[in-house]
């Protein structure tokens, strides 16, 4: 069974149709890669995963259950989780706080614990537990994104560009990091405009175009695939053949 | 010199109350609420018919006023704005006008337009640090600080104050974490209303109670809290006070010095007190000229 199915979802904002039909599935401990041009609608696919907006047509199953009618709020509860490209932490919280309004659904004795085993993972954040969020670099920021995300333990993390404006290094460390998320056996979602480095580390990839299912496959095959290169991931043919 | 900073403090202290509740709501929903008041007479009125109709002890129908007013801002958020969430902030503002007059010309209806008082007998004022002030007012002052203190408290240590920081800076991120954001909205109406409420009893304990009480002072209310940066709850307590002195100060400067420059001979030159309100509108062009996003708030994209 899939952790997360998309099954033929359609949908958009108001009388702009986003998404036609697209299809989409992770299994358990899967790392999957969407990859588009600007537009294609791949951020819009993770905030309908999420719960931002309901389908017109089609249907989301999570765990098999359909999730298609539940808020964002209720999906986080049954075990998603979701970090933003932009404005991905709370800027006038500390560091703490964030963690905390993480585990906002969680029991107060298990909310400390998860707080311990994040600051355990991302030992920097324990440096900083008491920081106001606006005072930190882009890498500390998306570090606590994703520290925040995974403060419920979710099945499934879904990843808006987490290397977008990071240095190659903290991109290094970002997707090192989503490695590590993925051996604890959580199916993990990216989106991404330069997704040489994701797809490398991904099982499968999907490419969207104009809202539609283009290609999928195994991560490999669209690395390997001269025309998807082409089309979508341009300019980085020679330098990864290289 | 006392005296001032006394009367500045009654002052500041309505006035904080007020402008908090309306920052509350619009650090959640972005839209300035004009009715918010409109939660003052409210208050006030619901706390004189429970004190002189019902007959009950004047706090404990303050304390019912308080409620009311908290739980008329939850229904006027169902009745009204929770339908125009997804509207431009022009749409919620016009029906919050709306709701005031609504609310105000209710109000007006039900209890007259003549002002009325709090049974309350005549007090003598007490001599406190060469000043003269009432119990009353006293009270005044102690409520208000308790109340600011009791909300930084919730603001810093409760699950619920950290979820409203949070839903004000972020909704969308708010929801994926978990919270459901429309009941924090509902608590942020519900707090915001009630201070207003208690804001307006007090105002008609130092004054009177009348219908226009809360919109007499919209002016001076939006000034707090643009000048301490909208949405910025300390912002508003900060802008309070900084008004409430500027009013009172402001009174009692003697000008007399600047008359001399333009040629104006005269031994004391004052601002007349019915130019009182113009210290507010001065103060915020000030602001929006200097520092627009207010002494407290951040710069926003």
């Amino acid at each position: 069974m899939a952790v997360i199915d998309v099954d033929g979802l359609t949908c958009g904002y108001g009388e702009t149709q986003v998404l036609t039909e697209v299809d989409l599935h992770a299994e358990k401990q899967e790392i999957v890669t969407i990859i588009g041009p600007n537009g294609a609608g791949k951020s819009t696919l993770l905030k309908a995963v999420m719960g931002y907006l309901y389908p017109t047509a089609g249907q989301i199953r999570f765990q098999g259950e359909d999730v298609s009618r539940l808020r964002p709020d209720q999906r986080v509860v049954q075990g998603i989780a979701y970090v933003p490209q932009l404005d991905n932490v709370f800027p006038s919280l500390s560091v703490e706080e964030n963690l905390r309004m993480g585990g906002y659904t969680l029991a107060k004795g298990t909310l400390k614990q998860r707080m311990e085993a994040q600051y355990a993972g991302f030992p920097r954040l324990a440096e900083r537990r008491k920081q106001r969020v606006k005072t930190m670099s882009g890498g500390e920021r998306q570090m606590l994104a994703m520290a925040r995300a995974l403060m419920t333990e979710p099945d499934l993390l879904m990843l808006d560009e987490p290397s977008a404006a990071l240095s190659p290094q903290m991109a290094d460390e970002v997707f090192q990091k989503v490695q590590a998320i993925n051996a604890e056996g959580r199916t993990i979602l990216i989106v991404e405009q330069e997704a040489q480095h994701s797809l490398e580390i991904s099982h499968r990839g999907y490419v969207l175009a104009d809202g539609r299912n283009a290609f999928d496959g195994k991560a490999q095959d669209i690395l390997n695939d001269d025309k998807i290169r082409q089309a979508y991931l341009g300019g980085q043919v020679a330098e990864a053949d290289g | 010199m006392a005296q001032i900073i006394f009367d500045s403090l009654i002052r500041s202290s309505t006035l904080a109350l007020l402008a908090v509740g309306l920052t509350m709501v619009y650090s959640v929903l972005r839209f300035p609420n004009f009715a918010h008041v409109e939660f003052a007479p409210l208050g006030a009125y619901v706390a004189l018919a429970g004190a002189t109709v019902a007959g009950l002890p004047l706090a404990l129908s303050a304390v019912i006023g308080i409620a009311v007013c908290g739980g008329a801002g939850i229904l006027a958020d169902r009745l009204v704005f929770q339908h125009l969430r997804d509207r431009s902030p022009i749409m919620l503002m016009i029906a919050a006008f709306a709701l005031g007059i609504a609310i105000r010309e209710t109000l007006r209806a039900i209890f007259g337009p003549s002002p009325r008082n709090f049974p309350l007998p005549l007090q003598a004022p007490m001599e406190v640090l060469g000043a003269s002030v009432t119990t009353v007012q006293l009270v005044i002052i102690a409520s208000a600080v308790a109340c600011m203190l009791i909300f930084h408290g919730l603001l810093t240590y409760t699950k619920l104050g950290v979820a409203m920081r949070a839903a004000a800076d972020n909704p969308n991120l708010a929801q994926a974490s978990g919270i459901f954001t429309e009941r924090i909205i509902r608590a942020v109406w519900f707090i915001g209303s009630a201070f207003a409420g208690l804001g307006g009893i007090l105002l008609g304990l130092d004054t009177q109670i009348y219908p226009m009480m809360g919109f007499s002072v919209i002016v001076p209310v939006f000034c707090a809290a643009i000048l301490g940066g909208i949405g910025s709850p300390y912002g508003a307590m900060l802008g309070a006070l900084v008004l409430g002195f500027a009013e009172n100060v402001g009174l009692s400067i003697n000008f007399a010095f600047l008359g001399s420059l333009v040629g104006v001979d005269r031994d004391f030159l004052f601002i007349p007190a019915g130019y009182k309100p113009a210290i507010a509108f001065v103060f915020l062009i000030a602001v929006l000229l200097l520092r627009p996003q207010g002494i407290m708030g951040a710069a926003r994209r």
